[in-house]
């Protein structure tokens, strides 16, 4: 029985040739597999950012899960049906949907704090705060209540700005569900802030 | 503002990625490769003597299988600019033996390959790229692979084998292997994992194995002489998505890559670049295609299949426009 050895210590980040493409790079690390760490320095920051936008604190182990998928799953890669970086948030959507009630959890957090504005402000800035929190709270709601298919694609899009191509190939479904969902995430996104423009006028 | 704009504005905010978290994600991915990490099936074998084909220095098509050793071994590159390499024939190896019938739950088989073995995978049906699930490798050596420290000495069909299992850290991700000397030069490693690691589930599945004179689905009858075959992996689903690559040995960053596409791509000169370049109409094989010369002096391709699909060729420097329409005309 063979078990993983422990992690080794930090490594210098490989360089990253000028115009090698990622497709290039995992063809490469099927046969030198160190050049997959290549693709890790390209993208851990976005990948991190998407992640940590969605689950918190919680892209850090995420993300590193990612890789380590990827780089598991690299043979089943498939160059020229959607770029590495669809390939990759693909794999992270994934992750995220493990955490699911985590992600709930943090919008509703993040909902909750929009009620707490700061005192020490200037009137004026207050204000402004006080809109610009309410509006997190608003937000928070909408992502909250969003059924999961239609948060991937509405999250995908806004975040990494993925194309509708990347992000069917992310998702593994049909473009025009894509855009279906997209339309309908953003039409009830679009519904809370209506909701919640309407009733600023009444109340002014 | 738009919803998109508010989200991005107002959403949730990202968390800072702290140089710490980001060197130790980095380590544990460095570790994954060296210290064990490729999937149990994936380990490197031979290591110290690898075995590949090489694409002989005639104009008749011949295999021969060579024996490189790393380092000092191979003779340095042929300065740059000289002269562009003679082109010759090359032969694609045979594929694994086949899992006949493919068992319950799998799909496939794709293909994959180093230099040293191939590879024959059979993925579950509904198995994302990089999620846990059951899987089967048929790997073949043309010399006994190198196991883990593990390994049990056993016997399958009456000749010497090895059983070893692999314990990751996602138990999905467990894998149970079983090589022998199926025959002469021919070394099988059979690996399962998910539900297909388990001695016996690997046995028989070893007992379903036939031969096969198929070769892979996107071949290369053109190479420069001196080049062997780097890497392949088999078409999805759709028959999009091969990849065979050949490669200079004595310059291992020179690589030809051939890729198989569900038809032509549109603007090829602007998508291939970024930016508008123009593009070379040429024929192929009697059939339209288009050639983009990069600034870097690379060469882009691509072109139909007569199965409808197309084909993406990428050269690199060095090359004449008539040598990679000869390439092109090689790809099948």
């Amino acid at each position: 029985m063979t078990t993983r050895n422990p992690p080794a210590g930090p490594v210098p980040p490989t360089e990253s040739p000028p115009g090698v493409t990622d497709e290039h790079l995992i063809v490469e690390s099927l046969t030198t597999p160190e050049r997959f760490a290549v693709i890790f320095d390209r993208y851990a920051p976005v990948v991190h950012g998407y992640l940590s936008r969605r689950v918190g604190a919680m892209a850090d182990d995420l993300m590193s899960e990612t890789f380590l998928l990827a780089f598991r799953g690299r043979t089943g890669y498939t160059p020229g049906r959607a770029p590495v970086r669809a390939w990759l948030f693909g794999i992270a959507t994934n992750l995220v949907r493990r955490h699911a009630r985590d992600e709930e959890r943090r919008y509703r957090a993040f909902g909750r704090a929009a009620g707490h504005a700061e005192t020490t402000a200037e009137l004026g800035e207050v204000a402004a705060r006080v809109d610009a929190l309410a509006l997190r709270g608003v937000l928070a709601d909408a992502l909250a209540a969003l059924p999961r298919e239609d948060l991937d694609v509405l999250l995908l899009w806004t975040y990494p700005q993925l194309s509708y191509a990347e992000i069917a190939a992310a998702l593994g479904v049909p473009l025009g569900t894509v855009r279906s969902r997209l339309h309908r995430a953003r039409g009830k996104v679009r519904a809370r802030l209506d909701d919640r423009r309407l009733s600023a006028e009444e109340t002014a | 503002m738009n919803e998109f704009t508010a989200l991005r504005d107002h959403g949730p905010e990202p968390t800072p990625l702290a140089e710490d978290v980001l060197a130790r994600a980095r380590a544990d991915l460095l570790a994954e490769i060296r210290a064990g990490a490729r999937p149990a099936a994936d380990r490197p074998v031979g290591l110290r003597r690898r075995a590949v084909v090489v694409a002989a220095a005639s104009a008749a098509v011949v295999v021969v299988v060579g024996i490189v050793a790393p380092g000092g071994g191979t003779p340095p590159p042929p300065p740059a600019g000289v002269e562009p390499p003679v082109l010759v024939g090359f032969d694609m190896p045979t594929l694994p033996p086949e899992l006949n019938p493919i068992p319950v739950g799998v799909t496939g088989p794709g293909f994959t390959a180093e230099p040293g073995w191939l590879a024959a995978v059979y993925r579950g049906a509904d198995q994302r790229p990089g999620a846990p699930g059951s899987s089967i490798y048929v790997k073949t050596h043309r010399t006994r692979p190198e196991g883990g420290d593990g390994g049990r000495d056993t016997t399958y069909a009456g000749k010497p084998a090895v059983v070893e299992r692999v314990e990751q850290d996602v138990p999905e991700f467990h894998s149970v292997s079983l090589t022998w000397e199926r025959s002469p030069d021919q070394w099988i490693k059979l690996t399962g994992t998910g539900d297909f690691a388990d001695e016996r589930a690997v046995r028989a599945l070893a007992d379903t194995l036939v031969d096969t004179d198929k070769r892979l689905s996107l071949s290369i009858s053109v190479a420069p002489a001196g080049w062997e075959l780097y890497a392949f992996k088999g078409p999805g689903p759709d028959g999009d998505g091969a990849v065979t690559s050949v490669r200079d040995p004595r310059a291992p960053d020179r690589v030809i890559h051939v890729s198989t596409t569900a038809g032509l791509v549109p603007n090829y000169g602007e998508v291939v670049e970024g930016g508008p370049v123009p593009v070379v109409p040429v024929s192929v094989d009697g059939r339209p295609g288009d050639l983009v010369h990069l600034a870097d002096d690379r060469w882009m391709l691509q072109a139909p299949l007569p199965d409808g699909r197309a084909f993406q060729l990428q050269v690199p420097a060095g090359f004449t426009e008539r040598q990679v329409v000869e390439l092109a005309e090689g790809v099948g």
